[in-house]
C-alpha cells in the first residue's frame, strides 16, 4: 500500500529520524547557551552559597551532603530551560523561521522533551558528580572540622528527585508550547490558581474533617494520614505519577501544532 | 500548484478579512499579489504557506492541506516574510544548520547568489542591513529549490543596483516546477517580471489578468489635458498632465503601468470586470 505526500498515515509526515537528527544538533546548538549560563549560575551558587557561606554560619555542621543541593537546582534549573523551550514563539519576528522550518510539531516536542528532560537529568547529574568531586577537596581544605561526603548520583534520594523532575517538567513545557512570552510566570501563576482552585474545593469537600478535632505533631498528623490511607489519595497519587506527565506531553505537542504566526 | 476555494478567514468575528476568495495559481508563474494596505496580502500568503489557518473554505498547496504544516510540504514552500529576524550566525553556519532540512539544497546555487549580491559567507548576519539579510534570504531560499517562493515586499529596504539585481536573480531563477508569489507595493520595481498580475481589495481577487491580455485590453497613456470627445476608464492627475486608462480599441499591443493600473481597477472594479469578461 503506498500513501500519497499528503496522507496523514504517513509517517514521515511525523517522524523521520535523519530530519530529528537534524533538528536536534540545530537546538543543541541553539540552546547552549542557555544551558551554559544555567549550569555556571547554578554551580556557582551551590560553591559560593551551599557549601562554603552555608558551611561557615552553620557553626555546628559536622557533616555536608550534596544530595539536598542536588533537588533544589536540578528542578528549578530545569523547569526554566523547559520554559525556554519554544522561544522563537514569543518574538513575532522568530515565530515565522521556526514555524516555517520543515518538521513536525512532535519531532519538535521530542527534540526540546529530550533536551530538556532526559538530557538535562542526564547533563546536570553528570556535571554534579564532578562538582562534588571537586568541590569536596576544597571544602575539606577550607573547613577541616566539617565531613564532605562523597555525592551519590545513583542514590535513593538523587532517584527521587529525578522522578519528580521527570513529571512535573512537563508542565513547564506546555506553558512553553502555549504562552508567548514570560513563559515561567504564566506558568507559575497557572499552577498557583489550579492549586488555590484544588486547595478550595479539597477543603468545601472534606470541611467536616478538616473542622474536627485532630491533633498534629510534626510529621504525625492523624488527618494527614487519614487522607493518605483513603482510596481517592492512591487514585490521585497514581494520576500524579502516570497520566500527568504524558499527558503534558501530549497537550505541549498538540499546542505546537495549533501555533500560528 | 495552489488552488483555494471559498477561503473565509477573519482575524475578529466582527469583520471578515476574506469571505469566499478562490484563486488558483499554476506552475511556471512570477505572480504579483497587489493590494492596498490591510486588503489581506501578507494574511493570504500566510495562509498559503501554513502559518495562518483559514477559517472555513478549501486550500490546497501542492497537493496538501498547508495547515498541516507536514515537513514534506515545508520542504517546498520559501516564505521571506516583510519583517522577520535572523540568529546571530555567519551565513556558513547558518546554511550547515538549516540547508540539511531542504533534501535538494544546492550549495553551489547558494555560493552562485551570494556572490551575484555581493555577500560572504564569514559575515555575521547579525551584522548584516536589512536589505543585505533579504539578499541573503533570497539566495538561501532560491537555493533549497523548493516549488513555491513566496516574497512579501521584497524589495522593501533595497538599494537601486540591488532592486535590478533582485529582479536578475528571480527571472533566472524561474522554471516550469517553480512559481513565484510577490506581494508589493513597490510595483515599479515589479515591472517586467511579475506575470500575471492579481489585485485584492476587500477581500476579493478583484484583478486576475496576464500582463499581455492587459496590453491587449488596455492603453495607458500620458496627456497634456484630459480629453473632450471620449471618457477614460481612469484618469490620474498628475505633474504636468493626467495619465488616462482607456479600452484598447487598437489591435496593438500597450506599455502596461502597473501603478496606473492598479489605481484605476481598484476605483472602478464593476468596469473593468466587464471589460476582461468579453
Amino acid at each position: 500500500m503506498r500513501f500519497s505526500k499528503g496522507n496523514p498515515m504517513n509517517l514521515t509526515n511525523y517522524f523521520d529520524p535523519a530530519r530529528f537528527w537534524q533538528l536536534l544538533k540545530l537546538e543543541l546548538f541553539k540552546s547552549r547557551k542557555g544551558v551554559f549560563m544555567t549550569f555556571a549560575v547554578a554551580f556557582g551558587m551551590l560553591f559560593f552559597l551551599d557549601m562554603l557561606l552555608g558551611t561557615a554560619l552553620e557553626q555546628t555542621k559536622v557533616v555536608h551532603e550534596h544530595k539536598e543541593s542536588y533537588a533544589f537546582p536540578l528542578l528549578i534549573g530545569g523547569f526554566i530551560l523547559s520554559s525556554l523551550a519554544f522561544s522563537d514563539l514569543g518574538s513575532p519576528l522568530k515565530r515565522y523561521q521556526f514555524l516555517a522550518l520543515p518538521v513536525s510539531a512532535f519531532e519538535r516536542f521530542l527534540s526540546m522533551w529530550l533536551l530538556t528532560s532526559v538530557g538535562w537529568i542526564l547533563l546536570f547529574t553528570a556535571a554534579y558528580t564532578v562538582y562534588a568531586w571537586l568541590a569536596n577537596p576544597v571544602g575539606q581544605l577550607l573547613f577541616s572540622d566539617v565531613t564532605f561526603k562523597k555525592f551519590a548520583p545513583f542514590g535513593s534520594y538523587t532517584l527521587s528527585a529525578i522522578r519528580y523532575y521527570f513529571v512535573l517538567q512537563g508542565i513547564f513545557l506546555v506553558g512553553a508550547a502555549h504562552f508567548r512570552g514570560y513563559v515561567l510566570p504564566k506558568t507559575l501563576l497557572v499552577l498557583i490558581v489550579c492549586a488555590a482552585v484544588c486547595g478550595t474545593l479539597v477543603y468545601f469537600t472534606m470541611k467536616d474533617v478538616f473542622l474536627a478535632g485532630h491533633e498534629c505533631d510534626g510529621y504525625d498528623c492523624v488527618l494527614v494520614q487519614g487522607i493518605g490511607v483513603h482510596s481517592v489519595w492512591t487514585i490521585v497519587k497514581g494520576m500524579f505519577w502516570w497520566v500527568l506527565a504524558p499527558l503534558c506531553w501530549v497537550v505541549a505537542c498538540l499546542g505546537l501544532k495549533e501555533q500560528e504566526v | 500548484m495552489v488552488q483555494i476555494d471559498n477561503l473565509t478567514f477573519s482575524y475578529n468575528q466582527k469583520q471578515p478579512l476574506f469571505d469566499g476568495l478562490s484563486i488558483t495559481l499554476s506552475p511556471g508563474h512570477i505572480y504579483g499579489l497587489l493590494g492596498k494596505n490591510g486588503a489581506g496580502k501578507s494574511s493570504l500568503l500566510k495562509i498559503i504557506s501554513g502559518l495562518l489557518f483559514p477559517g472555513q473554505g478549501t486550500v490546497s498547496v501542492l497537493g496538501h492541506e498547508p495547515k498541516d504544516r507536514y515537513p514534506k510540504f515545508m520542504q517546498e514552500v520559501y516564505l521571506i516574510p516583510e519583517e522577520f529576524e535572523l540568529p546571530p550566525l555567519t551565513l556558513e553556519r547558518f546554511v550547515r544548520l538549516y540547508s540539511p532540512f531542504y533534501p535538494r539544497f544546492s550549495h553551489s546555487l547558494f555560493d552562485g547568489y551570494v556572490a551575484e549580491f555581493q555577500l560572504t559567507k564569514d559575515q555575521r548576519l547579525s551584522t548584516l542591513s536589512y536589505g543585505q539579510k533579504k539578499k541573503f534570504l533570497l539566495s538561501f531560499g532560491l537555493a533549497t529549490d523548493c516549488k513555491l517562493v513566496i516574497l512579501d515586499e521584497p524589495t522593501n529596504g533595497l538599494d537601486i543596483p540591488s532592486k535590478s539585481q533582485f529582479r536578475k536573480v528571480v527571472a533566472s531563477a524561474i522554471h516550469d516546477e517553480r512559481t513565484f508569489v510577490i506581494s508589493t507595493h513597490q510595483v515599479r520595481d515589479m515591472e517586467a517580471l511579475i506575470d500575471p498580475i492579481i489585485i485584492l481589495d476587500e477581500g476579493k481577487v478583484v484583478f486576475f489578468e496576464d500582463c499581455e491580455r492587459v496590453s491587449e485590453k488596455l492603453t495607458i497613456t500620458r496627456l497634456p489635458k484630459l480629453p473632450t470627445d471620449r471618457e477614460p476608464l481612469y484618469a490620474d492627475p498628475s505633474f504636468g498632465g493626467y495619465t488616462i486608462v482607456e479600452e484598447n480599441t487598437t489591435l496593438t499591443e500597450s506599455n502596461i503601468n502597473l501603478e496606473i493600473l492598479f489605481k484605476a481597477v481598484v476605483a472602478n472594479k464593476e468596469k473593468f470586470y466587464e471589460i476582461f469578461k468579453r
